[in-house]
């Protein structure tokens, strides 16, 4: 039983850990623009197919993704930045100053035109990539039995909430950035350089994407146009739970929702099990309800110059 | 030091006339008021010499040189700080990190920027507050972080928007006291602008009153007190009140 238990628990957190990436990717960028970028799933679809060369509907070819593992995961972050800071310069950045509502909307566009550049370079059926076999293999722990991967998960999380925290914390980056996530327009007034902090932003998001795709790639095993679409919704919905700002609730709730729902998994009824999902979301209704702001709400409500 | 002026300044908003031909320096004089009722535009004032709002019409120069279609970035490289009437600080930031934020907009490195940061709160004299959160600081400390966060890398003009608003007599007078220690000791033009009458008859060495957007006088404090337009127009009604207000607190 206690063995069952350890082994939800590990399951919920890599659950949680990708869900965390892609909601930290997505409060970064809003806390320093007030922009939810639908577009990050579409990030994390665009690495995986970074690993391939077009080659006809269905067709694995390798082409980055032949690389050895120290060569590859640098160059697929890197690619990851480059997609986020090339949306923000040729998009986002022609938008300051436009409403919350007109800038979400375009990230819905530039997610939409990335999803179909994907499908005109690669087709719409998934495409099988055997990304480091070795790392399903599973390790005993004691008497417990875990994939590898899963560990890995777990310790590329940690580490990037490490490094991005000492970034925020230690670097003149990262205080610009916390300083502008606050009140955007004193720090701009400060002198702070706006456009180089957003774009800061948008590289971290990039990377935390290219993160995420290399985390789930093995696990799934195949490169999938939507493969991003129902990791950004949980990631969506744990950063609005988190309350939207606040980057330590964005991490806190996507762990949050990756327990409930591998724990609903057990407990709910056979008949139920399908539907795990809506229940999820009913408990996300339920705690939105009684707390609008979220669970774990930063105190942003200062006044805005 | 440099001079900074504005140079018969107009500012329409649409119909309202905010700012009527006012005519400003900070350099010369040693701290300088603004003083006048509520909406006389005395914070348009600063607005428009920190580059916030441009001017309908006139002039804002340092040294000579137009500053007209600068950013308040650049402004404030170019030694021109200011303060807000609220505080604004960074709530989620500790006091330490929000001076050093400013020394961060300025190009520092993180380093200098912590550096310059624990020389201004050790030189103001609250260095035991640098690491507490803004948002748990008391109102006064908030105004002197404000302050601070204006301060550091010593600009060569502090434009004060009413940094004694909801302040104590004692904390006002701490607040004076300060105010001449960065003119002397720093060597920093101040303008100040306030509604504690006593605070700038007491700390300022020139005063400009302003009503409806234009100057109906200007002089040292005692010309100031003396002037009967201004008593008329508004520093009597107030002062009377104040002073009738401090003898009740004595009595």
């Amino acid at each position: 039983m206690m063995l069952n238990l350890a082994q939800n628990l590990i399951d919920a957190l890599s659950l949680g850990s990708i869900y965390a990436l892609t909601a930290l990717g997505i409060g970064m960028i809003f806390s320093v623009m007030r922009l939810v970028n639908f577009a990050q799933g579409n990030y994390i679809a665009f690495c995986a197919f970074a690993l391939l060369v077009p080659a006809g509907e269905g067709i694995s070819r390798p082409f980055i993704g032949l690389l050895p593992g120290w060569a590859l995961v640098p160059v697929v972050i890197a690619l990851g930045m480059l997609l986020a800071m090339a949306s923000e310069i040729l998009l986002f950045r022609h938008l300051r100053g436009a409403q919350p509502a007109t800038m979400m909307i375009a990230s819905f566009g530039l997610g939409s035109a990335l999803q179909n550049l994907l499908l005109m370079l690669f087709g719409s059926r998934p495409i099988a990539i055997n990304l480091w076999p070795a790392l399903t293999q599973p390790v005993m722990i004691g008497s417990l039995m875990v994939p590898r991967l899963q560990l890995v998960i777990l310790a590329v999380t940690a580490l990037a909430l490490v490094a991005l925290t000492l970034f925020l914390r230690r670097t003149r980056f990262g205080t610009a950035m916390r300083a502008s996530s606050e009140n955007f327009l004193m720090a701009r007034m400060l002198g702070v350089p706006a456009d180089r902090v957003i774009l800061v932003a948008f590289g971290i998001s990039g990377a935390l994407a290219a993160t995420a795709s290399l985390l789930t790639l093995p696990q799934t095993g195949i490169a999938d146009i939507r493969m991003g679409d129902g990791i950004l919704l949980v990631a969506f919905v744990a950063t609005v739970v988190g309350g939207l700002g606040s980057l330590t609730g964005a991490v806190l709730s996507a762990y949050l929702i990756g327990l409930v729902s591998v724990f609903l998994q057990i407990a709910l009824p056979l008949a139920a099990r399908p539907y795990r999902d809506a229940f999820v979301y009913a408990a996300v209704i339920a705690v939105l309800m009684l707390k609008p702001d979220g669970l774990f709400s930063a105190d942003r409500r200062s006044q805005r110059i | 030091m440099g001079e900074l002026a504005l140079q018969s300044v107009d500012l329409a908003f649409g119909g309202l006339k905010a700012l009527r031909g006012v005519s400003l320096a900070l350099g010369g004089r040693g701290v300088i008021g603004l003083i006048g009722p509520n909406g006389a535009g005395k914070t348009t004032c600063i607005n428009v010499m920190t580059g916030m709002i441009a001017p309908s019409a006139g002039d804002i120069t340092l040294d000579g040189a137009s500053l007209l279609g600068l950013a308040p970035s650049e402004l404030r490289r170019r030694g021109i700080s200011r303060t807000f009437q609220a505080g604004r600080l960074f709530s989620a930031l500790s006091v330490h990190e929000n001076v050093a934020a400013a020394a961060v907009g300025l190009g520092r490195s993180r380093g200098q920027a912590d550096k310059a940061a624990d020389a201004t709160l050790e030189w103001m004299g609250i260095a035991a507050l640098g690491g507490r959160r803004a948002a748990t600081l008391s109102y006064a400390d908030q105004r002197r972080t404000a302050i601070a966060r204006a301060l550091v890398e010593t600009p060569a003009f502090l434009l004060l928007d009413e940094p004694a608003a909801g302040m104590s007599q004692q904390e006002a007078a701490e607040l004076g006291t300060l105010i001449r220690r960065i003119h002397k000791e720093l060597g920093v033009a101040v303008l100040l602008v306030e509604h504690n009458i006593t605070l700038v008859l007491s700390v300022c060495d020139h005063i400009h009153v302003l009503d409806s957007g234009a100057e109906i006088a200007a002089g040292s404090p005692d010309e100031i007190r003396a002037s009967s337009a201004v008593r008329e127009a508004y520093l009597g009604s107030s002062l009377e009140r104040q002073e009738a207000a401090r003898a009740e607190v004595a009595a």
